[in-house]
């Protein structure tokens, strides 16, 4: 049996029916990592093989209560876990181990999943390469010369290279569609406030949302079931019943609905040439069976520059809290004033990327500066959010490419970011407005992945996975494990 | 609106840095001060990209994206769901129940 590529949906089935084969597959994804790891680097933490095994009996003996008996998940490092240390990818938080669990890993075990590790991510969630991940980058298993996408990047690349069966991601505009896109795997966006955020370090909290990642749309189906759902302890999430995403897709499947689809043009024109040629084959195909019609996005600069302005005042927020008191990194406090310990242990735990995104944050939040920044980049937002709740009054679905390049090599973005945060443009969008989007693998060039976008209107995300599978169908890109090629 | 940017971008980008180490208490060492002299403009003209949106006062700012406003609970004590120690369990230094903090004030 060839466990690596099995999806989720097909192994419940089989462990149904003999429980004994989960330890089987635990043992084979473990072989697998020992042999792909050292090459992907997918993962910050990795659980022994010795303990997953003793879970896996565990839940061998009760098979059918679970609703994802013994499935290994791979979980962004900045989603609380605990007892297993949980880093965001920061020197800041190396040695955190949180006392708690955040809600989805709650739900995860609930459902009888298997935790397998902590997955590499650009730090505190501000990247889109994993580069800013203060350990080491992750690369990308089509090609160790390229990244892998970020911020969700280990978990991207944990699918892609066999590591696990599905992974959780977290979006904060793009985060899990970006490395979804570049490593020919499935992530969704959830509407904000579906998935709850207890237990997720915050990033950018208006912005944020945890979400789904597999190699086929069933799987993904399968876990945004596990992890939706109101919370209280989370003042955001939405108190609405959550469907059956199977089931539905399912009917969805066999009623083949006439979608309505709007291609975001200008989107594709920017787009380097081989995302362009790829995502025309695949809107083609769309567009054979569904009504298309072109439409423009308005403002493309000041999308970008409105993201980044709300997501750095709203870190810079989020990111007060770390004092060097209460958790993360420590220094000595003897003979010293609150100001200068506060300095350093933040000087010393904070990257680069994330005290510079810190500080535009406060500047553009700062007095004299906020309305000409912070409240205009707000204004924008709702005008934003005003012009796509006409279009979904007209369409069903809007498309475009996920990432308007192909996956870059090591160091090419993360080197110029003005062109790293307008490489963002296609899918903060999303995060801006609140609506689900899901990234679709629709073909590769030059043997680079290459994903589509489609987003729909809030709590829509079983149209987008039935707009998944029937890409997933005519193009065949289901269950795609890289050989991961030194 | 035009004076105020024109503000930031005619500050001298080195007292820009030192003003921002200020404001959010960090240091960057001279390599990133070098680097982020580079960026910091180009990043403050592309968010004045914003200015070019014709009539945008006419939208109130967006906070939240949904209608549903903000729940908050009844104000009424909950039972403890984690053990003291346990919240505690990533600070280092804890004594008697507190956990202790660098002081304000160092004369």
């Amino acid at each position: 049996m060839d466990w690596i590529r099995q999806p989720a949906y097909r192994l419940v089935e089989l462990f149904r029916s003999d429980p004994s084969k989960i330890v089987d597959y635990v043992d084979s994804v473990y072989d697998r990592i020992q042999r792909v790891e050292p090459l992907v680097k997918a993962f910050i933490t990795i659980r022994s093989r010795e303990e997953l095994l003793e879970e896996a009996q565990r839940i061998a003996k009760n098979v059918d209560s679970y609703v994802l008996p013994g499935i290994l998940v791979a979980v962004k490092d900045n989603i609380s876990t605990r007892g297993i240390r949980t880093t965001c990818a920061s020197r800041m938080l190396e040695n955190y181990v949180p006392p708690y669990d955040a809600t989805v890993i709650e739900r995860l075990k609930r459902a009888g999943a298997l935790i397998l590790g902590k997955t590499n991510m650009d730090e505190f969630a501000m990247g889109s390469t994993t580069e800013t991940s203060a350990f080491f980058p992750t690369k990308n298993p089509w090609d160790l010369s390229r990244v892998p996408g970020g911020s969700s990047g280990g978990s991207a690349a944990a699918l892609a290279a066999g590591e696990a069966t599905l992974a959780l991601g977290s979006d904060t505009g793009g985060s899990i569609r970006n490395p979804a896109a570049f490593t020919a795997t499935y992530g969704l966006k959830p509407t904000y406030g579906l998935v709850s955020r207890f237990g997720l370090i915050a990033y950018a909290s208006s912005l944020d949302q945890i979400g789904p990642m597999a190699r086929c749309v069933e799987d993904l189906a399968l876990l945004l079931q596990v992890i939706a759902g109101f919370d209280p302890r989370d003042a955001t999430s939405l108190p609405v019943a959550v469907p059956n995403y199977l089931e539905e897709l399912n009917r969805l499947w066999h009623e083949e609905p006439r979608l309505r689809i709007a291609v975001l043009r200008s989107l594709v024109e920017v787009s380097e040439e081989g995302v362009r040629k790829v995502f025309e084959d695949a809107l083609n195909k769309l567009c054979s069976r569904h009504e298309c019609e072109d439409v423009e996005v308005p403002y493309r600069d000041q999308i970008v520059a409105a993201y980044y302005i709300v997501a750095m005042a709203e870190a810079s927020s989020n990111l007060a809290r770390y004092d060097g008191v209460r958790y993360g990194l420590k220094t000595s406090f003897e003979g010293r004033s609150w100001i200068d310990v506060y300095t350093e242990v933040r000087t010393k735990g904070f990257g680069y990327e994330v005290r510079k995104r810190i500080a535009l944050g406060a500047f553009v939040l700062s007095a004299g500066y906020r309305d000409a920044y912070y409240l205009k980049a707000l204004r924008f937002r709702r005008l934003l959010k005003e012009y796509f709740d006409g279009l979904y009054k007209r369409f069903d679905i809007v498309v475009s490419p996920t990432m308007p390049i192909l996956p870059p090599r090591l160091g090419e973005l993360v080197s110029d970011p003005l062109r790293m945060y307008m490489a963002d443009i296609n899918t903060v969008i999303a995060n801006l407005i609140g609506c689900p989007a899901i990234s679709i693998p629709i073909g590769f060039y030059n043997g680079l992945p290459v994903g589509l976008q489609a987003m729909s209107k809030p709590l829509n995300e079983v149209t987008l996975l039935y707009l998944g599978k029937e890409l997933q169908e005519s193009l065949g890109y289901a269950n795609l494990v890289s050989e991961v090629i030194r | 609106m035009v004076g105020v940017c024109f503000a930031v971008m005619s500050r001298n980008v080195e007292e820009l840095i030192d003003y921002l180490e200020r404001l959010v208490l960090v240091k960057f060492s001279s390599d990133e001060r070098a680097k982020l002299a580079q960026e910091l403009p180009k990043i403050l003209e592309f968010f004045r990209a914003l200015d070019q949106v014709k009539e945008l006062e006419r939208y109130e700012p967006l906070f939240y994206v949904h209608d549903v406003p903000g729940r908050v609970r009844d104000d009424e004590p909950e039972e403890p769901w984690m053990k003291h120690e346990d919240l505690a369990m990533n600070a280092e230094l804890v004594g008697e129940g507190y956990v202790k903090a660098p002081r304000t004030v160092v004369e």
